[in-house]
Protein backbone atom coordinates (compact mmCIF):
# COMPACT_ATOMS: atom_id res chain seq x y z
CA UNK A 1 0.00 0.00 0.00
CA UNK A 2 2.71 2.42 0.91
CA UNK A 3 4.39 2.14 -2.43
CA UNK A 4 1.23 3.63 -3.94
CA UNK A 5 1.70 6.85 -1.68
CA UNK A 6 2.52 9.50 -3.46
CA UNK A 7 6.40 10.85 -2.40
CA UNK A 8 5.33 13.61 -0.64
CA UNK A 9 2.58 12.18 1.50
CA UNK A 10 3.00 11.07 5.02
CA UNK A 11 0.43 8.23 4.92
CA UNK A 12 -2.71 7.47 3.12
CA UNK A 13 -5.32 8.99 5.53
CA UNK A 14 -4.85 12.93 4.36
CA UNK A 15 -5.83 11.02 1.02
CA UNK A 16 -8.85 9.26 1.83
CA UNK A 17 -10.39 11.73 4.17
CA UNK A 18 -12.26 14.23 2.00
CA UNK A 19 -14.06 11.16 0.60
CA UNK A 20 -17.03 10.96 3.27
CA UNK A 21 -16.93 14.72 3.65
CA UNK A 22 -17.52 15.30 0.14
CA UNK A 23 -20.11 12.00 -0.25
CA UNK A 24 -21.92 12.74 3.30
CA UNK A 25 -22.52 16.84 2.22
CA UNK A 26 -23.85 15.24 -1.54
CA UNK A 27 -25.83 12.66 -0.10
CA UNK A 28 -27.42 15.37 2.27
CA UNK A 29 -27.49 17.84 -0.88
CA UNK A 30 -29.92 15.47 -2.62
CA UNK A 31 -31.95 14.81 0.13
CA UNK A 32 -32.90 18.36 0.28
CA UNK A 33 -33.44 18.39 -3.31
CA UNK A 34 -35.46 15.22 -2.89
CA UNK A 35 -38.09 16.97 -0.61
CA UNK A 36 -38.73 19.19 -3.33
CA UNK A 37 -38.62 17.33 -6.58
CA UNK A 38 -40.21 13.44 -6.14
CA UNK A 39 -37.93 12.09 -9.33
CA UNK A 40 -36.75 8.44 -8.14
CA UNK A 41 -33.20 9.12 -9.18
CA UNK A 42 -32.71 12.02 -6.93
CA UNK A 43 -33.82 9.42 -4.50
CA UNK A 44 -31.81 6.17 -5.71
CA UNK A 45 -28.48 8.61 -5.71
CA UNK A 46 -29.17 10.09 -1.91
CA UNK A 47 -29.44 6.24 -1.22
CA UNK A 48 -26.14 5.73 -2.72
CA UNK A 49 -24.38 8.38 -1.73
CA UNK A 50 -25.14 7.72 2.21
CA UNK A 51 -23.76 4.34 1.34
CA UNK A 52 -20.69 5.60 -0.24
CA UNK A 53 -20.31 8.15 2.63
CA UNK A 54 -20.55 5.08 5.23
CA UNK A 55 -17.99 3.06 3.65
CA UNK A 56 -15.40 5.89 2.81
CA UNK A 57 -15.78 6.85 6.88
CA UNK A 58 -14.54 3.66 7.45
CA UNK A 59 -11.53 3.78 5.02
CA UNK A 60 -10.88 7.15 6.73
CA UNK A 61 -11.14 5.62 10.26
CA UNK A 62 -9.23 2.48 9.70
CA UNK A 63 -6.18 4.99 7.58
CA UNK A 64 -6.48 7.47 10.94
CA UNK A 65 -6.04 4.43 13.04
CA UNK A 66 -3.06 3.47 11.69
CA UNK A 67 -1.36 6.88 11.33
CA UNK A 68 -1.69 8.39 14.50
CA UNK A 69 0.86 5.96 15.42
CA UNK A 70 3.34 6.90 11.98
CA UNK A 71 3.39 10.89 13.52
CA UNK A 72 5.38 13.25 15.42
CA UNK A 73 2.57 14.93 17.37
CA UNK A 74 3.87 17.59 19.80
CA UNK A 75 2.49 17.21 23.02
CA UNK A 76 0.70 20.33 22.89
CA UNK A 77 -1.14 18.43 19.93
CA UNK A 78 -1.81 15.52 22.04
CA UNK A 79 -5.56 16.57 23.05
CA UNK A 80 -6.33 17.52 19.86
CA UNK A 81 -5.45 14.32 18.32
CA UNK A 82 -7.27 12.74 21.14
CA UNK A 83 -10.53 14.44 20.29
CA UNK A 84 -9.83 14.08 16.92
CA UNK A 85 -9.70 10.13 17.19
CA UNK A 86 -13.38 10.22 19.58
CA UNK A 87 -15.14 12.19 17.08
CA UNK A 88 -13.76 10.17 13.98
CA UNK A 89 -15.48 7.25 16.10
CA UNK A 90 -18.54 8.73 16.47
CA UNK A 91 -19.16 9.63 13.49
CA UNK A 92 -18.26 6.53 11.96
CA UNK A 93 -21.08 4.76 14.14
CA UNK A 94 -23.43 7.48 13.24
CA UNK A 95 -23.08 6.96 9.75
CA UNK A 96 -23.33 3.57 9.73
CA UNK A 97 -26.14 3.59 11.98
CA UNK A 98 -27.85 5.92 10.07
CA UNK A 99 -26.92 4.61 6.49
CA UNK A 100 -28.55 1.35 7.49
CA UNK A 101 -31.39 2.96 8.59
CA UNK A 102 -31.86 4.83 5.60
CA UNK A 103 -31.48 1.78 3.83
CA UNK A 104 -34.64 -0.06 5.52
CA UNK A 105 -36.70 2.73 5.33
CA UNK A 106 -35.46 3.03 1.25
CA UNK A 107 -36.53 -0.59 1.03
CA UNK A 108 -39.82 -0.17 2.56
CA UNK A 109 -40.34 2.96 0.69
CA UNK A 110 -40.97 4.66 3.73
CA UNK A 111 -39.12 8.13 2.48
CA UNK A 112 -41.77 9.24 0.07
CA UNK A 113 -43.62 9.86 2.69
CA UNK A 114 -42.71 13.89 3.80
CA UNK A 115 -42.38 13.75 6.95
CA UNK A 116 -39.63 10.91 7.00
CA UNK A 117 -38.13 12.60 4.25
CA UNK A 118 -37.68 15.55 6.57
CA UNK A 119 -36.46 13.75 9.72
CA UNK A 120 -33.95 12.26 7.81
CA UNK A 121 -32.90 15.43 6.13
CA UNK A 122 -32.55 16.58 9.61
CA UNK A 123 -30.19 13.14 10.97
CA UNK A 124 -27.83 13.80 7.60
CA UNK A 125 -27.66 17.18 8.71
CA UNK A 126 -26.14 16.40 12.13
CA UNK A 127 -23.91 14.38 10.50
CA UNK A 128 -22.37 17.10 8.61
CA UNK A 129 -22.09 18.68 11.66
CA UNK A 130 -19.83 15.94 13.18
CA UNK A 131 -18.17 15.41 9.93
CA UNK A 132 -17.27 18.75 10.28
CA UNK A 133 -16.24 18.66 13.85
CA UNK A 134 -13.93 15.64 13.24
CA UNK A 135 -12.37 17.77 10.32
CA UNK A 136 -11.98 20.83 11.68
CA UNK A 137 -10.34 18.51 14.62
CA UNK A 138 -7.84 17.06 11.93
CA UNK A 139 -7.15 20.13 9.91
CA UNK A 140 -5.90 21.99 13.60
CA UNK A 141 -3.64 18.97 13.78
CA UNK A 142 -1.81 19.88 10.52
CA UNK A 143 -2.19 23.52 10.63
CA UNK A 144 -1.63 24.13 14.09
CA UNK A 145 0.37 21.66 15.45
CA UNK A 146 2.83 20.73 12.16
CA UNK A 147 1.11 17.39 12.37
CA UNK A 148 1.92 14.96 9.20
CA UNK A 149 3.49 17.38 7.11
CA UNK A 150 6.74 16.42 6.86
CA UNK A 151 7.26 12.56 5.72
CA UNK B 1 -40.79 -0.72 12.25
CA UNK B 2 -39.39 -2.45 14.82
CA UNK B 3 -36.35 -2.34 13.10
CA UNK B 4 -36.36 1.54 12.45
CA UNK B 5 -37.29 2.35 16.16
CA UNK B 6 -33.73 0.19 17.38
CA UNK B 7 -31.70 2.12 14.44
CA UNK B 8 -33.10 5.57 15.93
CA UNK B 9 -32.32 4.30 19.73
CA UNK B 10 -28.79 3.98 17.85
CA UNK B 11 -28.31 7.00 16.28
CA UNK B 12 -30.03 8.89 19.41
CA UNK B 13 -27.07 6.83 21.84
CA UNK B 14 -24.39 7.74 19.48
CA UNK B 15 -25.28 11.73 19.54
CA UNK B 16 -25.45 11.38 23.42
CA UNK B 17 -22.24 9.70 23.58
CA UNK B 18 -20.54 12.53 21.89
CA UNK B 19 -22.47 15.33 23.42
CA UNK B 20 -21.81 13.89 26.65
CA UNK B 21 -17.75 13.02 25.67
CA UNK B 22 -17.72 17.00 24.52
CA UNK B 23 -19.92 17.97 27.76
CA UNK B 24 -17.45 15.98 29.81
CA UNK B 25 -14.06 17.46 28.75
CA UNK B 26 -15.76 20.87 28.83
CA UNK B 27 -17.07 20.32 32.49
CA UNK B 28 -13.30 19.40 33.14
CA UNK B 29 -11.86 21.89 31.64
CA UNK B 30 -13.85 25.04 33.36
CA UNK B 31 -13.04 23.04 36.50
CA UNK B 32 -9.22 23.02 36.38
CA UNK B 33 -9.23 26.43 35.03
CA UNK B 34 -10.87 27.26 38.14
CA UNK B 35 -8.14 25.46 40.35
CA UNK B 36 -6.04 27.36 37.89
CA UNK B 37 -2.53 27.81 40.08
CA UNK B 38 0.39 27.64 37.50
CA UNK B 39 3.01 27.22 40.09
CA UNK B 40 6.37 27.32 38.94
CA UNK B 41 7.35 24.68 40.80
CA UNK B 42 10.36 23.65 38.53
CA UNK B 43 12.45 26.70 36.44
CA UNK B 44 15.16 24.59 37.26
CA UNK B 45 17.46 26.58 34.57
CA UNK B 46 16.91 29.67 36.10
CA UNK B 47 17.36 28.34 39.50
CA UNK B 48 21.14 26.76 38.27
CA UNK B 49 22.06 30.52 38.00
CA UNK B 50 20.40 31.44 41.32
CA UNK B 51 21.86 28.17 42.84
CA UNK B 52 25.05 29.10 42.37
CA UNK B 53 24.76 32.02 44.11
CA UNK B 54 22.60 31.54 46.77
CA UNK B 55 24.16 27.81 47.61
CA UNK B 56 20.90 26.11 45.13
CA UNK B 57 18.40 25.75 48.19
CA UNK B 58 15.43 24.37 46.50
CA UNK B 59 13.89 23.23 50.34
CA UNK B 60 12.53 26.15 51.47
CA UNK B 61 10.79 27.87 47.67
CA UNK B 62 9.67 24.63 46.55
CA UNK B 63 8.82 22.26 49.98
CA UNK B 64 5.10 24.63 50.03
CA UNK B 65 3.59 23.56 46.87
CA UNK B 66 2.27 19.93 48.00
CA UNK B 67 -1.43 19.65 46.77
CA UNK B 68 -1.05 22.40 44.37
CA UNK B 69 -2.36 21.65 40.69
CA UNK B 70 -1.07 22.65 37.34
CA UNK B 71 -2.72 23.41 34.09
CA UNK B 72 -1.88 25.18 31.26
CA UNK B 73 -0.04 24.11 28.08
CA UNK B 74 3.28 25.38 28.97
CA UNK B 75 6.20 23.52 29.15
CA UNK B 76 8.59 22.89 32.21
CA UNK B 77 11.81 21.32 32.59
CA UNK B 78 13.54 19.98 35.30
CA UNK B 79 16.89 19.59 35.72
CA UNK B 80 19.01 18.58 38.71
CA UNK B 81 20.82 21.29 40.95
CA UNK B 82 24.75 20.89 42.27
CA UNK B 83 23.28 18.70 45.42
CA UNK B 84 21.31 15.30 44.80
CA UNK B 85 19.76 15.18 47.40
CA UNK B 86 18.80 18.56 47.91
CA UNK B 87 17.63 18.31 44.35
CA UNK B 88 15.51 15.70 44.85
CA UNK B 89 14.32 16.80 48.45
CA UNK B 90 13.27 19.83 47.31
CA UNK B 91 11.31 19.01 44.22
CA UNK B 92 10.17 15.73 44.38
CA UNK B 93 8.33 13.83 47.61
CA UNK B 94 8.13 9.88 47.90
CA UNK B 95 5.32 8.09 47.41
CA UNK B 96 7.41 4.60 48.33
CA UNK B 97 11.06 4.24 49.40
CA UNK B 98 13.44 6.97 50.71
CA UNK B 99 16.09 9.29 50.00
CA UNK B 100 18.45 6.02 51.27
CA UNK B 101 17.08 3.52 48.47
CA UNK B 102 18.24 5.51 45.42
CA UNK B 103 21.54 7.65 46.46
CA UNK B 104 21.40 10.60 45.10
CA UNK B 105 24.29 12.32 43.51
CA UNK B 106 24.95 15.01 40.94
CA UNK B 107 27.90 14.87 38.24
CA UNK B 108 29.00 17.09 35.61
CA UNK B 109 28.68 15.76 32.13
CA UNK B 110 29.40 18.89 29.16
CA UNK B 111 28.73 21.36 31.28
CA UNK B 112 25.27 19.62 32.50
CA UNK B 113 24.38 17.92 35.66
CA UNK B 114 22.99 14.45 35.33
CA UNK B 115 21.24 13.13 38.38
CA UNK B 116 23.10 10.09 38.99
CA UNK B 117 20.56 7.37 41.16
CA UNK B 118 21.92 4.41 42.43
CA UNK B 119 18.96 1.97 43.36
CA UNK B 120 19.46 -0.58 45.73
CA UNK B 121 16.41 -2.55 44.71
CA UNK B 122 13.57 -1.04 47.30
CA UNK B 123 10.99 -0.01 44.70
CA UNK B 124 11.42 3.07 45.01
CA UNK B 125 8.59 6.46 43.84
CA UNK B 126 9.75 9.98 43.50
CA UNK B 127 7.03 12.87 42.22
CA UNK B 128 6.85 16.51 42.13
CA UNK B 129 4.83 18.14 44.57
CA UNK B 130 2.25 19.55 42.22
CA UNK B 131 -0.76 17.34 40.31
CA UNK B 132 -1.56 16.94 36.67
CA UNK B 133 -4.40 16.27 35.04
CA UNK B 134 -3.79 15.64 31.38
CA UNK B 135 -0.10 15.47 30.36
CA UNK B 136 2.77 15.02 28.62
CA UNK B 137 6.07 13.68 29.98
CA UNK B 138 9.70 13.53 28.82
CA UNK B 139 13.08 12.31 30.62
CA UNK B 140 16.23 11.50 29.39
CA UNK B 141 17.59 8.81 31.08
CA UNK B 142 20.63 6.71 30.95
CA UNK B 143 19.44 3.22 32.19
CA UNK B 144 22.97 1.25 31.07
CA UNK B 145 23.52 0.61 34.50
CA UNK B 146 20.15 -0.14 35.83
CA UNK B 147 18.88 -3.92 36.29
CA UNK B 148 15.16 -3.49 36.52
CA UNK B 149 12.16 -1.88 35.92
CA UNK B 150 12.08 1.81 35.17
CA UNK B 151 8.38 3.47 35.23
CA UNK B 152 7.16 7.44 34.56
CA UNK B 153 3.99 7.31 36.32
CA UNK B 154 1.93 9.95 35.85
CA UNK B 155 -2.07 10.59 37.73
CA UNK B 156 -0.44 8.70 41.12
CA UNK B 157 -2.47 8.95 44.02
CA UNK B 158 0.27 6.35 45.73
CA UNK B 159 1.64 3.41 44.53
CA UNK B 160 -1.23 1.32 44.37
CA UNK B 161 -3.16 3.72 42.22
CA UNK B 162 -1.52 5.39 39.21
CA UNK B 163 -0.29 5.04 35.21
CA UNK B 164 2.67 4.74 33.94
CA UNK B 165 4.94 4.13 30.61
CA UNK B 166 7.56 1.51 32.30
CA UNK B 167 11.16 -0.13 30.18
CA UNK B 168 12.59 -2.67 31.12
CA UNK B 169 15.76 -3.71 28.50
CA UNK B 170 13.99 -3.15 25.40
CA UNK B 171 10.50 -3.95 26.36
CA UNK B 172 8.42 -0.99 27.23
CA UNK B 173 4.57 -1.45 28.62
CA UNK B 174 1.95 1.12 28.95
CA UNK B 175 -0.38 0.41 31.37
CA UNK B 176 -1.94 1.61 35.12
CA UNK B 177 -2.39 0.17 38.28
CA UNK B 178 -5.59 0.25 39.91
CA UNK B 179 -6.05 -1.15 43.73
CA UNK B 180 -2.54 -2.46 43.31
CA UNK B 181 -3.81 -4.08 40.57
CA UNK B 182 -2.11 -3.73 36.99
CA UNK B 183 -3.75 -3.26 33.31
CA UNK B 184 -1.31 -3.13 30.85
CA UNK B 185 -2.45 -0.74 27.82
CA UNK B 186 -0.51 -1.98 25.46
CA UNK B 187 2.88 -3.50 25.20
CA UNK B 188 6.18 -3.77 22.54
CA UNK B 189 9.63 -4.25 22.17
CA UNK B 190 11.75 -1.31 20.67
CA UNK B 191 15.43 -0.21 19.99
CA UNK B 192 17.62 1.79 21.59
CA UNK B 193 20.34 2.87 19.83
CA UNK B 194 21.82 5.27 22.78
CA UNK B 195 22.96 5.39 26.14
CA UNK B 196 20.41 8.13 26.76
CA UNK B 197 17.05 7.22 25.91
CA UNK B 198 14.21 10.03 25.65
CA UNK B 199 11.49 8.02 27.42
CA UNK B 200 8.32 10.11 27.10
CA UNK B 201 4.69 9.44 27.53
CA UNK B 202 1.08 11.15 26.90
CA UNK B 203 -1.83 11.32 28.59
CA UNK B 204 -4.84 12.81 26.74
CA UNK B 205 -8.40 12.54 27.64
CA UNK B 206 -8.71 8.92 27.15
CA UNK B 207 -5.62 7.83 24.95
CA UNK B 208 -2.36 7.17 26.26
CA UNK B 209 1.12 6.82 24.59
CA UNK B 210 4.81 5.64 25.05
CA UNK B 211 7.43 7.20 22.98
CA UNK B 212 11.26 6.42 22.45
CA UNK B 213 12.52 9.85 21.27
CA UNK B 214 9.80 11.39 18.70
CA UNK B 215 8.29 7.34 17.68
CA UNK B 216 5.23 6.04 19.32
CA UNK B 217 5.96 2.90 21.23
CA UNK B 218 2.54 1.88 22.80
CA UNK B 219 -0.88 3.41 22.46
CA UNK B 220 -3.48 2.10 24.72
CA UNK B 221 -7.23 3.25 25.84
CA UNK B 222 -8.72 3.79 29.09
CA UNK B 223 -10.91 5.71 31.40
CA UNK B 224 -9.76 8.85 33.12
CA UNK B 225 -7.65 8.69 36.33
CA UNK B 226 -8.50 12.03 38.78
CA UNK B 227 -5.50 14.23 38.63
CA UNK B 228 -2.07 12.71 40.32
CA UNK B 229 1.13 13.11 40.86
CA UNK B 230 3.88 12.33 38.41
CA UNK B 231 7.50 11.21 38.67
CA UNK B 232 9.72 8.13 38.64
CA UNK B 233 9.24 4.62 39.70
CA UNK B 234 12.52 2.28 40.09
CA UNK B 235 11.73 -1.44 40.59
CA UNK B 236 15.29 -2.50 40.53
CA UNK B 237 19.13 -2.29 41.18
CA UNK B 238 22.06 -0.16 39.88
CA UNK B 239 22.79 3.17 38.33
CA UNK B 240 20.22 5.40 36.88
CA UNK B 241 21.00 8.81 35.60
CA UNK B 242 19.23 11.94 34.55
CA UNK B 243 19.05 14.63 32.54
CA UNK B 244 15.88 16.53 32.50
CA UNK B 245 12.48 15.63 33.08
CA UNK B 246 9.71 18.14 31.18
CA UNK B 247 6.64 18.04 32.13
CA UNK B 248 3.32 19.68 29.47
CA UNK B 249 -0.32 20.02 30.87
CA UNK B 250 -2.14 19.79 28.08
CA UNK B 251 -5.19 22.11 27.81
CA UNK B 252 -8.68 20.54 26.50
CA UNK B 253 -9.67 23.07 23.52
Amino acid sequence: MEALLPEWAPNIHPLIIHFPIALWLAAVFFDLISLIRKDAWIRNTAMALYGLGAVSAYAAFLSGDQAIDMVTIPFQGEMTASNHSDWGSYTLYFFIAYTILRGVIFWKQWDKKKIVGIALFILGIIGVGMVAKTADLGGKLVYKYGVGINK
Amino acid sequence: MKYIKIMIVILSATLVVSCSQEKKTSEEHDMTEADGHDHSMMEADDHHEEGEESGHDHGAEMGENHESTANGGEMKKWTPGDDGVKSIQSDFHFLAGAMGNINPEVMSEAGLNVMKLTADGTPTAFVFHTSYGNLGMAAMLNLKGFNGTVKLIHHAQNTSNYEFVAINSDKMKLGRVVDGKEEIFDEKTYESADDWTNLRVSAAGTHFKGYIGNKTITHGHGDMMKDGYVGILLEGKGMLQIKSVELTPMEDE
